[in-house]
């Protein structure tokens, strides 16, 4: 994929070679770094030329760099562009893209203006996703508040602040 | 030693008991074992076993309230500050401050094991009863000083104010003074009161990296001269997109989110989709700026029709979104991001 960057916009019919099977393995694994100018700039201008299906699939993948390829994925199975076999290139990486992000937000230096909306995901899936009682282990009729869902909860919200304007 | 010498030396014994001489009773008390270490049956916790439950590190997982009250009010340790913080910060999610007071009433209350002589009753007083009050005082103190919410705690206060006159005045005149006059103030102040600042259950847990690379000076704006004066003007007609530094643009869009950010309070975050919330009217601010960056760094792009000058727009917002990116303003990045996703 990395050749794809010394390549002239109106080179058309190189891009032809590109299939979305193609563009699928080397996109996936060049998320090209938001420092590159140029890789960022070719990929933009490639989608907005519209010149083949892989336009789609650049635009998606920029944008997963700062966001999610969930929602890349997703993006891509509702306009129909992504199919089986170029999705069983991005599955592997769909568990991981939260969890990058996350990391980045987690570890990342201050002073660090925040992206909201994950940690608002966080808590509705920490929210949802635990039950608000559990049973005690020694008495099984017994229902105990579940802390840990709070617990989780709260470190999220602690987490908002931890990177201060 | 064989079977002949035990039986000999049971007789004996059994002479000595029956004819012999028995000794004296001591003249001096002979001490209660039980006191001598009095933390055997001092250390026991007042829930039961079934109340709670721990992760295999340790870790609190699951309780009743009556159990996290008590951890919130130990006899033997000082109050775990990040278990305090986290308490405050979410307690309304599976309780409610009513039931909270009732709780901590009911902990105050707390009376020795019966059957207790009179100085293991002392010493329970001294070393447990003291302890639990004081800190039952202290919980209150920090509830009504620093974590309190005025919208949904102000319920309690007649409840905290009795309880206080009732309880707390005659063991600890104090404190207790202090508690009534932050209860008067939170009276006088109603609902409309602004949240305590600093929020202390907004304070970072230890175990979370945190490094802070602070400017050593506020750097100067990035601005021409002209378009200093345009500004001034508002002469916005003849102002381009571009005439923007990069850099500059991405500091004012973080300046815009900082104040909007910095209201957004804890509970909103928390409480958000929940039945019956308030609406989160900060987050939603924040959000919407988001909106409305990304619809107008799209919009500035689509409205340009001359090829090369789109060209050069999109090249800006590339740039700003490094720029973002590279100073850490995720958001910023994300607006811009999120423009070229929408104008597809």
């Amino acid at each position: 994929m990395l050749t794809l960057r010394g390549t002239a916009l109106h080179d058309v019919e190189q891009l032809r070679y590109i299939t979305l099977h193609s563009c699928g393995v080397g996109l996936v694994d060049y998320f090209p770094p938001a420092a590159d100018l140029d890789g960022m700039f070719f990929f933009l201008c490639l989608s907005s030329s519209h010149l083949c299906l892989s336009t789609f699939f650049c635009r998606a993948c920029l944008r997963s760099r700062s966001c999610s390829l969930m929602a890349c994925a997703n993006s891509l199975t509702m306009h129909g562009i992504i199919t089986s076999t170029a999705h069983a290139y991005v599955r592997p990486y769909l568990p991981l893209s939260h969890f990058w992000v996350g990391a980045q937000l987690y570890d990342v230096v201050a002073v660090l203006t925040l992206y909201l909306g994950l940690y608002l995901t966080d808590v509705t899936f920490c929210r949802e996703g635990n039950t608000s009682h559990r049973t005690s282990p020694l008495a099984a009729d017994k229902k105990l508040i579940n802390f840990s869902k709070y617990h989780k909860m709260a470190r999220i919200v602690q987490g908002t602040v931890c990177v201060p304007f | 030693m064989g079977r002949g010498d035990n039986h000999d030396e049971g007789n004996l014994l059994e002479e000595k008991i029956l004819h012999g001489v028995l000794p004296s009773i001591p003249t001096t008390d002979v001490p209660d074992q039980s006191l001598l270490d009095p933390d055997s049956w001092l250390q026991s916790h007042d829930y039961l076993p079934e109340d709670i439950a721990f992760d295999k590190d340790g870790h609190l997982v699951g309780a009743t309230l009556q159990a996290i009250v008590e951890k919130m009010t130990p006899h033997a340790s000082i109050v775990d500050s990040a278990f305090s913080s986290i308490f405050f910060l979410t307690f309304r999610l599976f309780s409610s401050p009513t039931q909270l007071v009732q709780t901590i009433i009911d902990r105050y209350n707390l009376v020795p094991p019966p059957g207790l002589s009179e100085e293991r009753v002392y010493v329970w007083q001294q070393r447990k009863g003291i302890p639990v009050r004081l800190r039952v005082s202290n919980l209150i103190k920090s509830w009504l000083e620093l974590y309190w919410r005025p919208a949904s705690d102000n319920v309690v206060l007649k409840l905290l104010l009795d309880f206080n006159r009732d309880a707390l005045a005659h063991m600890f005149p104090g404190p207790s003074q202090r508690i009534h006059e932050t209860i008067t103030t939170r009276e006088r102040e109603g609902e409309q009161a602004i949240p305590p600042t600093p929020r202390p259950d907004l304070v970072r847990d230890p175990s979370m990296a945190f490094i802070v690379n602070s400017p050593s000076e506020i750097p100067r704006p990035i601005m021409t001269k002209t378009l200093f004066s345009q500004l001034r003007s508002r002469n916005f007609a003849a102002i381009s997109i571009t005439d923007f530094d990069a850099l500059e643009l991405a500091r004012q869009f973080t300046i815009m989110e900082s104040n909007l950010f910095c209201a957004i309070q804890p509970e909103e975050i928390l409480e958000s989709g929940q039945e019956g919330s308030k609406p989160p009217l900060n987050v939603r601010a924040v959000t919407g700026l988001s909106t409305v960056i990304t619809g107008w760094v799209a919009e500035c792009i689509l409205n340009e029709t001359d090829i090369k000058k789109r060209t050069t727009l999109v090249k800006f917002f590339i740039k700003l979104a490094d720029v973002s990116h590279s100073h850490s303003s995720l958001r910023g990045k994300v607006c811009v991001d999120s423009a070229w996703y929408s104008a597809a």
